[in-house]
C-alpha cells in the first residue's frame, strides 16, 4: 500500500461555544467519511444530523451563493459549502473548523453579523437618482461601464472580508463590503451622487484607513479584488468634481436620447 | 406577558416574492410593514437563480435565416422583436396547458414594465454595445426574452430590492421562524415567530398577512434547493385545513450536479451545451430531435431519466449524464457562465472548459402550492377569498406555470406577483385581531415548543434530521421524475407513519439560543405535510402531463384531467375538489405539446 494513500476517514475538529452552558467542551472532534463531493458543509450537515444534535452554523444555499455558512476552515474565511472535505483535510486527515475570526461569537459557528450589516446600510447602497429623470424603458449602461464595477456586483455580502480585515478588526472602519458597493456606485453611470458617495468615504473611517494589507481579496470566494476596488476610490476622491460633471453630461446618453451617430 | 409587535401588514419571506410586496405596499402608503424572515433577506433562495429572468422586450433576434444556435444580434429599438402574446403563448404550450391563461397573461403583460423597474432601480444586467438590457435563449421560449446578470441574475435582481428596503427604512426581522399563523373569525390577522438568536417567541399582529416563503422541492433526497426550502408556508396554510394546489407538478431540472444535486445553469444549454450518455453520444436526439438540449426541462429530465434507466448513465451508480461546455471555447465561457465554471471545479473537480461535468436531474422547482387569485388573494377550494391572507412566489400556485415551468419565467411572476400583492396589500381594511386571540395563538406555540424538549414515552424519540432524510428517501423513490400507483401508494404509507412520528419528535439540544434542531424539528413537520399533499395528489392525477409522469397512464387525458388538483387535509385522509383550467378557448386552446 503506497503511503500517500489519501485519508478515508476525516478528523473535523470543531471550536465550539455555547454562552449558556460555558462549561461545555471548547472543542469537538468529529470522524466523518471522506467522499469525492463531500464538502466541508455537508460534513456539518452529517456531524449535526448523526453525531451532535446541538452543533449551530448558518447554512442555506450549498452552493456559494447566499453566503451564509462563512467559517474558519484551517485559519482562513470560507464558504464551507465551496470547500471540497478531501481538499481541506491534511495527511492526517486533520480538519480545523471554527467562527470565522475577528467576529463577536454568538454561538458555535454562528457569529454577530450587526455591524457587518449596518456598515452596509450606511454606505446607501441603493441607487440614488432623480426618479422623475428616467427612460420609458431602460438606461443606457454600455457594457465596458459593467466591466468597470469590477465584479463589486458578484458580491455576495458573505463577511469573509470583513472578518479577514485587520482594520476592521482594530476598531471603526466603513469595512471592505461597504467601499465595494460605493465603488460599484460612484462606477455606475445611472447614480447621481458620486461626489458626495466619494467624500462619504474621505473621512477617517473610509477608504483612507485601508491599509492595503489585501486580506480581503486574498480571502474572497468569489475572486473579487476588493482591495482594487478601494484604491479606485482613492483615485477617484482627487477628481470627484469631474465624476460629477461627466455624470450630468452623460445624462443625455443615459437616457437614450442621444442622436444616431 | 409577551409583548405584541403590531403592523399593518406581515411579510413572510423576503426573496423577490417578500420583497417587491414590501415595497409596492410602503410606496403606496402602507408603511407600518414588517418583513420576517427566517434567515437574512439576502440568504433567500432568490439569491440563487442563475440564467435569467424573462420579459419579451425584444431587444435581440435571431438573424434572419438563423437557428438556435446562431448567435444573436440586437434588434429594432421598437420592441417588435417580440410580443407579449408570444411570451403567452410559449407558457401556455410549456404547461401543458395547465396554467390559467388570465395568470399567465398578466405575468407577460407586466413583464416589461416590472425588467424596467429593476433596471431603474440600479440592477445591474448584463448589455447590448448600444447599451440596452442584453437577452439571451431559454429552452422553450420562441425569442430570446430571458434578461440576465452573468449567471447569477437572482442574485442581482433581490440585491436590487433588498437595497430598496434599506433606503425606505421598513421593519427587517431576520432569523425569525414562524411556528403558527393567528386566524381570528377565519381571517389571517399575524403570525407566532420564534427569535432564533433568543428562543423567544414573539407574536406579530396585522391586518393581512402574506406568504412568500418560496418552494419545496427540499423534500427530494436529490435537490437544487436551499436548504431553507422546506416549504413552511404552504403546510402552515395546510395544517390549517386550507388547500393546496397542484402539488403533483414539481419540476425536476435536468443539470444538477450529480452527488450535489445543486443546480448548473439552464444558460448553460443556452450557449450550446451538449448532453452526453456514456457512450458519448447526444441522446436528446432520440426523444426531441428538433430542440435536442433546448427542449423544455421536464422532456430534457424524463429523457435523461430513461438514459439512466437503460444502463446508459455514468460514474459508480451509473445515475449520472454528461453536460458539455468545452466546445463553446474558453473565452466565451469566462464570460458568459463564470458562476457554471467556478461550480464545476469548486464542487466536481472539473474544468469544465477541457471536460464534461457529471450532472443529474435533480428536484427544482414547486409549481404547485397556496391557491391565489391574480392579486395574491389565497382562495379555498371552492375558490372564496381567505380574509386576510396572501400569497406570492414559489410559495404560491396562481396557477402561471401549469405542469411545467419555463426556465426564467420564475423570477418573473414571482416579481410580478409580488408587485401585485404588495399592491392589494395596501388596499387592505381588516382588523388587529384582540388581545385574546393572539394570546391563545401564543400559548399554543409555547405548548408546541415546549413538548419538544420533553421526553415522549415509549421507544427511543424520533429525530428531526432522521425524519427528514426518510422522507427524502421516499419522495425520490415513489414520487420521483417516473411515477406510478404501487409507488406512491407505499410512499403514502411511509409518510402516514412520518405523520405520526414528527409530532413526537424530542430536540435534544436544551439551549435557547441558536437552536437549529428545534428550528429543524418544525420543519420537518412542514416537510412531511408537503410530501402528504404531494403524493396525495400524484396518486389522484392518472394521466401524463408535463412534469408528471405516469408509467401506469403514459398519456395526456385532457377530457378528464384539464383541471387543477386541490388537496386539504382532514383530520387523518386527504380530502381532493378540483378546479378547471382557465382557458382561452379562442386565442390559445389545447394542442399536441412537441419540440
Amino acid at each position: 500500500m503506497s503511503a500517500k494513500q489519501p485519508p478515508k476517514i476525516a478528523k473535523v475538529r470543531l471550536r465550539r461555544f455555547d454562552p449558556e452552558r460555558p462549561a461545555l467542551p471548547a472543542e469537538t472532534e468529529h470522524a466523518v467519511e471522506i467522499t469525492p463531493s463531500k464538502t466541508v458543509l455537508a460534513a456539518l450537515l452529517e456531524i449535526q444530523a448523526t453525531q451532535d444534535s446541538t452543533l449551530s452554523f448558518r447554512a442555506s444555499c450549498r452552493h456559494g451563493a447566499c453566503g451564509s455558512c462563512t467559517v474558519e476552515i484551517n485559519g482562513r474565511p470560507r464558504l464551507a459549502c465551496t470547500r471540497l472535505l478531501q481538499g481541506e483535510v491534511d495527511k492526517r486527515g486533520r480538519v480545523t473548523v471554527g467562527p470565522m475570526p475577528g467576529v463577536p461569537v454568538k454561538r458555535d459557528l454562528i457569529v454577530d453579523l450587526a455591524p457587518f450589516w449596518k456598515a452596509y446600510r450606511d454606505a446607501k447602497p441603493w441607487l440614488q437618482r432623480d426618479e422623475k429623470a428616467a427612460p420609458r424603458r431602460e438606461f443606457r449602461v454600455r457594457p465596458e461601464e459593467v466591466l468597470a464595477f469590477e465584479g463589486a456586483d458578484a458580491c455576495i455580502l458573505c463577511a469573509a472580508c470583513w472578518s479577514a480585515c485587520p482594520v476592521t478588526r482594530a476598531g471603526r472602519f466603513d469595512g471592505p463590503h461597504a467601499l465595494l458597493k460605493t465603488h460599484l456606485r460612484v462606477c455606475d453611470p445611472r447614480d447621481e451622487a458620486p461626489r458626495e458617495r466619494l467624500r462619504g468615504v474621505a473621512d477617517d473611517f473610509g477608504a483612507y484607513r485601508c491599509h492595503g494589507v489585501l486580506a480581503c481579496a486574498s480571502v474572497c470566494p468569489k475572486g473579487i479584488d476588493v482591495s482594487e476596488a478601494v484604491f479606485a476610490l482613492r483615485a477617484s476622491m482627487s477628481h470627484a468634481n469631474e465624476i460629477e460633471e461627466e455624470r450630468e453630461e452623460r445624462r443625455a446618453t443615459l437616457l437614450g436620447t442621444e442622436p444616431a451617430p | 406577558m409577551t409583548p405584541v409587535l403590531e403592523y399593518d401588514a406581515l411579510i413572510i419571506g423576503s426573496g423577490v416574492a417578500g420583497a417587491w410586496a414590501v415595497l409596492e405596499a410602503f410606496d403606496a402608503g402602507l408603511q407600518n410593514v414588517a418583513l420576517l424572515s427566517k434567515v437574512h433577506p439576502l440568504r433567500s433562495h432568490s439569491v440563487a437563480a442563475q440564467g435569467g429572468i424573462a420579459a419579451p422586450i425584444g431587444n435581440v433576434r435571431v438573424p434572419a435565416g438563423g437557428d438556435a444556435r446562431t448567435p444573436l444580434e440586437p434588434a429594432p429599438e421598437d420592441g417588435s422583436a417580440d410580443s407579449v402574446e408570444r411570451h403567452v403563448a410559449d407558457t401556455i404550450k410549456s404547461s401543458d396547458w395547465l396554467g390559467d391563461h388570465d395568470a399567465i397573461e398578466a405575468v407577460a403583460r407586466e413583464a416589461a414594465d416590472t425588467l424596467f423597474a429593476y433596471e431603474r432601480m440600479g440592477c445591474t444586467f448584463d448589455r447590448l454595445p448600444d447599451g440596452r438590457i442584453a437577452q439571451r435563449r431559454f429552452a422553450g421560449h420562441s425569442a430570446p426574452r430571458a434578461a440576465y446578470a452573468a449567471d447569477r441574475t437572482g442574485h442581482a435582481l433581490l440585491v436590487t430590492l433588498y437595497d430598496q428596503i434599506l433606503k425606505r427604512g421598513v421593519a427587517v426581522f431576520d432569523e425569525h421562524f414562524v411556528v403558527d399563523l393567528i386566524f381570528e373569525d377565519g381571517a389571517a390577522r399575524g403570525a407566532v415567530a420564534i427569535e432564533i438568536a433568543t428562543g423567544e417567541l414573539r407574536a406579530f399582529s396585522a391586518r393581512a398577512v402574506l406568504l412568500a416563503t418560496g418552494g419545496f422541492a427540499g423534500v427530494f433526497a436529490i435537490n437544487s434547493n436551499a436548504l431553507i426550502n422546506t416549504g413552511d408556508g404552504p403546510a402552515l396554510v395546510y395544517r390549517r385545513g386550507l388547500p393546496l394546489m397542484d402539488m403533483e407538478l414539481l419540476q425536476f431540472h435536468p443539470t444538477g450536479l450529480h452527488g450535489h444535486g445543486v443546480l448548473i445553469s439552464e444558460a448553460c444549454r443556452a450557449e450550446g451545451a451538449y448532453l452526453l450518455n456514456a457512450s458519448g453520444e447526444r441522446f436528446m436526439q432520440r426523444y426531441s430531435p428538433a430542440a435536442m438540449e433546448l427542449a423544455p426541462r421536464d422532456i430534457v429530465s424524463r429523457s435523461e431519466q430513461m438514459e439512466i434507466d437503460a444502463g446508459r448513465g455514468i460514474g459508480a451508480d451509473k445515475k449520472g449524464l454528461l453536460l458539455d461546455l468545452s466546445h463553446l471555447g474558453e473565452a466565451t465561457l469566462r464570460a458568459k457562465l463564470p458562476e457554471a465554471l467556478e461550480l464545476a471545479s469548486m464542487l466536481m473537480g472539473v474544468d469544465a472548459t477541457r471536460e464534461p461535468i457529471p450532472i443529474t436531474p435533480t428536484a427544482h422547482y414547486s409549481m404547485g402550492g397556496i391557491p391565489t387569485d391574480l392579486d395574491g388573494r389565497v382562495v379555498d377550494a371552492s375558490g372564496r377569498v381567505i380574509e386576510g391572507l396572501f400569497a406570492a412566489g414559489e410559495c404560491a400556485c396562481v396557477s402561471v406555470h401549469g405542469a411545467n415551468r419555463l426556465g426564467a419565467n420564475s423570477l418573473m411572476e414571482a416579481s410580478v406577483f409580488g408587485r401585485r400583492s404588495g399592491r392589494a396589500l395596501a388596499g387592505i381594511a381588516g382588523q388587529m385581531p384582540a388581545r385574546a386571540t393572539i394570546d391563545v395563538a401564543l400559548a399554543e406555540a409555547r405548548a408546541r415548543v415546549q413538548r419538544r424538549f420533553e421526553l415522549p414515552a415509549g421507544g427511543p424519540p424520533a429525530s428531526a434530521f432522521d425524519v427528514i432524510a426518510r422522507l427524502r428517501e421516499t419522495m425520490t423513490e415513489t414520487c420521483g421524475i417516473l411515477r406510478d400507483a404501487t409507488g406512491l401508494e407505499r410512499g403514502i404509507a411511509e409518510v402516514a407513519r412520518l405523520t405520526r412520528e414528527v409530532h413526537d419528535l424530542f430536540v435534544r439540544d436544551s439551549a435557547r439560543a441558536h437552536n437549529g434542531e428545534l428550528v429543524r424539528s418544525f420543519e420537518a413537520e412542514n416537510m412531511v405535510a408537503i410530501g402528504e399533499a404531494m403524493l396525495a395528489s400524484a396518486l389522484d392525477r392518472t394521466e401524463s402531463r408535463g412534469a408528471h409522469t405516469r408509467r401506469d397512464h403514459p398519456e395526456r387525458d385532457d377530457d378528464r384531467w384539464l383541471k387543477h388538483i386541490l388537496v386539504t387535509r382532514e383530520g387523518d385522509r386527504v380530502a381532493k375538489a378540483y378546479r378547471p383550467v382557465r382557458i382561452d378557448w379562442a386565442k390559445n386552446p389545447p394542442a399536441q405539446r412537441k419540440y
